[in-house]
């Protein structure tokens, strides 16, 4: 489905060069749940942007579904993001003058999708992650856990072969991100390819494989481990 | 692009007080330049209005009809060349109207008069008559014993008596005014006319069309007055100048007021912009909406300062609100203030559409 193939990340801060990925190697199969882990600094969200099409790399590849996305120009990069790729951010990002409805369209819009169909579609998208009360609401007027849930709404409703999380429950209280963890593995089970990369190791153990980054190397991929021996 | 304006617009009801500043700014050089240019296009307007009554600056008429034939309006009967007129409007750079007439003597309520068909929008004091009115000389009318809203009979039709026009103390006020197809269909003269009256373009010498006109010399005769010189031509034209170089220097003000608030907005919503490159928008979809934003916003400024200039203008001059005048400095003022909002936007645009996303999306 989506793999990184030596894939290197390189930038100068003030003073000296910083190797952000180093020539990390890691293919996420159709329908898996993939946690990435490590310490801060470590390249998690790095790695996460350069397989979203948003961090060129300095060298290596990305491949999304048999295509090279960094062979591909700026526009079609962004076609790529709007119906392939899809963000969740720790801080959910969402758009604070848009209505929740207009958030989830949001994608939909930028696809070129008229006003009636990207409502549509979000009312739907909305109606299944049980905040359709909340469509005219702005993001300021919802609980951290119901923006989360927008969030993950509005990179859903273009249907994504690859949802990219990067920390999505940093910033929620324990019943909203154990209900967002609920909501990833419905998601999931549905077959939805996630990889999420998160601080917590309990949260991490909920996926079905674990990937650990240090100083921007791939250092272990393993399988998580069983539900009880993680808890 | 139809994505970067509808978020450009929900932006916009949001952020309205944030954005009111820049389009204040807009509206407060708008209105100036727009009353400005109002009030100063009026009082050119009436100059010229005044300038046009005292007379054109050239005419044309038959060979052989000389200018003291003319001042008593005693063209005998000759007729220009057919198709003058288009020749004329070829020739003669700077001219605004030709105006064309034509000049017959004929019965006036018994009495021997010449009848002037002057076209509806002629430059004289008998514009706007109606086919069945005429309007008479101030003499004629004495001598036929005739007032506004009896009827008289001219060439043997009856006509209204629409005005009596006031004293020119010339040969005109013993004349009769007519509108020019029904003098041209009373004599039977379909497209006859004996008088072309050129009216130019401020800027524009009497003499430079008449040299312009030179070929026509064989054909038919040109009479060339200063009357229409009276008032400086060159005044208004160097006003005008002045006006313009004004509205840059106030366009140059609000270009850098729009410029600081695309700065500032696209500045503070970095992390938004980063945000929307990550959902799918393309950095020419981000640069849009930077730009949309901005025209907006100058466009906004533009329609109440508009409304503010001319209601000023109309204050200071009743006759400040012209119809012909008041579309095009409205339209000049709403499009240049949103061609002003874009140029101004484009930089931070470009800047915007080509920014890093991934920096913004870590710092959030």
């Amino acid at each position: 489905m989506i793999r990184a193939e030596l894939l290197t990340k390189t930038f100068v801060a003030p003073g000296r060069p910083v190797t952000a990925l180093d020539r990390v190697n890691l293919s996420v199969g159709q329908g898996e749940f993939v946690s990435v882990v490590g310490p801060s600094g470590s390249g998690k969200s790095s790695l996460l942007f350069a397989l979203g099409g948003l961090a060129t790399p300095t060298s290596g590849q990305v491949f999304l579904g048999g295509r090279r996305i960094y062979d591909l120009g700026q526009s079609q990069r962004a076609a790529l993001r709007r119906s392939e790729v899809g963000f969740v951010f720790q801080t959910f990002n969402l758009v604070p003058y848009l209505t929740c409805a207009e958030n989830v369209a949001l994608p939909a819009r930028l696809a070129g999708r008229g006003r009636a169909e990207a409502a549509e579609k979000a009312g739907r998208m909305l109606e299944r992650l049980g905040l359709a009360v909340r469509a005219r609401h702005r993001p300021a007027e919802l609980s951290v856990g119901e923006r989360q849930r927008v969030g993950i709404g509005r990179v859903l409703v273009n249907g994504p072969k690859v949802l990219l999380a990067d920390e999505p429950s940093g910033n929620l209280d324990p019943a909203s991100a154990a209900g967002v963890m609920a909501l990833f593995r419905e998601l999931n089970a549905e077959g939805q390819t996630i990889v999420m990369v998160t601080h917590d190791p309990g949260l991490a153990e909920m996926a079905g494989r674990v990937v650990r980054l240090e100083a921007g190397a791939l250092v272990e991929d393993r399988p998580s481990l069983p539900r009880k021996l993680a808890s | 692009m139809r994505a970067a304006a509808w978020l450009a617009w929900r932006e916009i009801g949001a952020r309205l007080g944030r954005l009111a500043l820049a389009s204040a700014v807009v509206a407060a050089v708008v209105a100036l330049c727009a009353g400005v240019e109002l009030l100063a296009r009026a009082r050119e307007g009436a100059v010229a209005a005044r300038i046009d009554e005292i007379g054109p600056p050239l005419r044309i008429v038959p060979a052989g009809v000389t200018a003291g034939a003319l001042a008593r309006l005693d063209l005998e009967g000759s007729l220009l060349p057919p198709g003058l007129a288009d020749e004329v409007h070829r020739a003669v750079p700077g001219l605004r109207l030709a105006e064309a007439r034509l000049v017959l003597e004929m019965p006036v309520a018994g009495w021997a008069a010449p009848v002037v068909g002057v076209s509806p929008g002629a430059a004289s004091e008998a514009r706007g008559l109606r086919v069945g009115q005429v309007a008479l000389g101030a003499a004629l009318a004495a001598r036929v014993g005739a007032r506004a809203g009896d009827e008289v009979t001219v060439g043997g039709a009856r006509w209204r008596v629409a005005a009596v026009l006031a004293s020119a103390g010339s040969a005109e006020d013993l004349a009769a005014w007519v509108p020019l197809q029904a003098l041209q269909d009373l004599a039977r003269l379909p497209e006859a006319v004996n008088e072309l009256r050129l009216y130019l373009r401020p800027g524009t010498s009497a003499q430079v069309a008449e040299a312009a006109l030179s070929g026509l010399a064989s054909r038919v005769s040109m009479v060339r007055s200063d009357r229409g010189e009276v008032a400086e031509r060159g005044v208004p034209e160097s006003l005008r100048r002045h006006r313009q170089a004004g509205y840059l220097v106030a366009a140059a003000v609000a270009a850098l007021v729009l410029a600081m608030a695309a700065h500032l907005d696209a500045s503070e919503r970095r992390v938004e912009m980063a945000t929307l490159v990550a959902v799918g928008a393309s950095g020419a979809t981000v640069a849009a909406g930077v730009v949309v934003r901005s025209m907006f916003v100058a466009a906004a400024g533009a329609i109440a300062g508009f409304v503010v200039g001319a209601a000023v203008a109309l204050l200071q001059d009743p006759g400040a609100l012209s119809l012909g005048e008041t579309g095009p400095v409205a339209a000049l003022a709403l499009l240049g203030a949103a061609a002003l909002g874009v140029a101004a936007a484009v930089p931070v645009a470009i800047a915007a559409g080509l920014r890093d996303p991934v920096a913004d999306l870590q710092e959030s």
